[in-house]
């Protein structure tokens, strides 16, 4: 009974999800310029940075889908939370399978502790969604208060630091690329950002230790980003 | 003097030249080339590589006559080395030059739109067949110097820089033939293609048959066995997942029962 259940539910996700991103004529790319570069060469710190913001952006949104999915499989007999937990996952699934695109066409490096991450989220998901439905939602309230900031940091350096690119005119402008990755990075952050919102309303603040559930949380977060952007 | 200044201007730069490493490909903006040819060290190495490497093979030699045939001094091409290039080493550079040509050629080829519409019908696995083939031809011309090339290669002063050109054939390789994974499987792809393709040089060395082909034969081999490989591991770790998935459901159904 429940396996069958369970099964239909992916299918009826798996439509969703593709008439929700597909349908709506989100793309994971710019389109590919026609002639060529339009384009001065970047600077090797920008490539190395561009680099970096998407293998560590990658790593973290892979994260957070087995985050969800870990909270998910402990919880999905609360009717209440279900649905809740289910709408932050999908939204995880859209940003996953964005920055793998970015990543490959981009020829970036994907970090090399990616099973590592995957069991280590998949096991914090779980193990705080086992705990009780508060502690999943701390573990959330961590999580984005950490991912918000960090966002928000690459999109200062993203339009601080990339001013000094010239078009084919030789003026100064921001390339496609550039501004589809600055646009990408904040409707994500935006996202982040209303989990984080979604969290607090359903009593993560009720979570119990909630002072040292989310502050290691949040270390162990930012020791991942910090791993995850260098390997 | 121009050439003074042509050293002092590529000194600045040394760093960023000696860059071997691949980097983030850009569509909107302009990609470094493998092979930047207005640079004057590049100009020499490819007037060596060109005409003198068939006769006198990678050594110090060719280099000599290609800078003399450019109106260098003979001696220049000592100096201007000293100061771009990280091994320092005028053969080892020829070498790297020899590798960085045929990735610059596989690109080349990528590129042909015509190429491209057979290219891309054919499978991942055939792909990748195709192209190390391609590869391993291209060491054809220079085939009597390759046990010299390669005994250079691994010396521990060369070791690093020919493992990154290793690194960046096997990446345009996987890239080339539509490899787009994003985990692990990244690492363990480029990984088996350098290894198979350092033995099937080892192999082409060896190899009397008259055009290669127990070569390919060797490199066809070695890929299925990749792919099986990948398939059990794959396979392995789906239901290994499955079953962990439908325990924990299990449990939890006979929990609620009570």
């Amino acid at each position: 009974m429940r396996a069958g259940s369970n099964v239909k539910l992916c299918t009826k996700v798996l439509i969703r999800n593709q008439h929700t991103y597909q349908g709506s004529g989100v793309s994971y790319m710019p389109p590919k310029p026609e002639n060529g570069a339009t384009h001065s060469s970047l600077s090797p710190a920008q490539q190395a940075y561009l680099e970096r913001v998407i293998r560590v952006d990658q790593a973290g949104e892979l994260g957070a889908d087995l985050i969800y999915a870990g909270q998910y499989l402990a919880l999905s007999h609360n009717k209440k939370v279900k649905p809740i937990i289910k709408h932050m996952w999908e939204q995880e699934i859209h940003h996953r399978s964005t920055f793998n695109k970015l990543q490959s066409e981009h020829r970036v490096r994907p970090s090399i502790l990616t099973p590592l991450w995957k069991a280590g989220a998949f096991g914090l998901g779980f193990a705080t969604g086992f705990m009780n439905k508060e502690a999943a939602m701390a573990c959330t309230e961590a999580v984005e208060t950490v991912i918000g900031k960090h966002y928000n940091s690459q999109l200062r350096v993203l339009s601080n630091n990339f001013a000094d690119l010239k078009d084919s005119n030789d003026k100064f402008s921001n390339s496609k690329e550039i501004e589809h990755l600055k646009g990408t990075i904040k409707v994500f952050r935006d996202q982040e950002l209303e989990h984080l919102n979604t969290a607090i309303q359903n009593d993560s603040k009720n979570a119990r230790p909630y002072w040292l559930l989310t502050e290691t949380i949040k270390t162990v977060c930012k020791s991942a980003v910090f791993v995850a952007e260098r390997i | 003097m121009t050439l003074r200044l042509s050293i002092i201007r590529q000194s600045n730069k040394c760093i960023s030249n000696v860059g071997l490493k691949r980097n983030y490909h850009s569509f909107y903006h302009i990609n470094k080339p493998i092979i930047d040819m207005k640079l004057i060290e590049n100009q020499i190495l490819n007037k060596a590589y060109e005409e003198y490497v068939p006769e006198f093979g990678f050594t110090n030699k060719s280099i000599e006559n290609a800078s003399f045939a450019m109106g260098l001094n003979n001696n220049s091409p000592n100096a201007i080395f000293n100061f771009t290039s990280l091994t320092k080493n005028l053969e080892m550079e020829l070498i790297l030059f020899h590798l960085k040509k045929c990735r610059e050629n596989l690109n080349l080829l990528i590129k042909n739109k015509e190429f491209l519409i057979e290219f891309n019908k054919k499978s991942e696995f055939e792909k990748l067949n195709y192209l190390l083939n391609k590869r391993l031809l291209m060491n054809k011309p220079i085939l009597k110097f390759l046990p010299n090339i390669l005994g250079k290669m691994i010396l521990p002063n060369n070791l690093n820089s020919s493992l990154i050109e290793l690194h960046n054939l096997s990446d345009d390789i996987t890239y080339y033939s539509g490899d787009r994974s994003n985990d692990f499987a990244w690492y363990s792809k480029r990984f088996s293609i350098s290894s198979l393709y350092i033995q099937s040089e080892l192999f082409q060395i060896n190899d009397k048959s008259n055009d290669l082909s127990d070569t390919f034969k060797f490199v066809n081999d070695r890929l299925k066995e990749i792919e099986n490989a990948a398939y059990i591991y794959n396979s392995v770790e789906e239901w290994a997942f499955f079953n962990a998935v439908s325990t924990i459901n299990i449990i939890k159904s006979q929990l609620a029962k009570g």
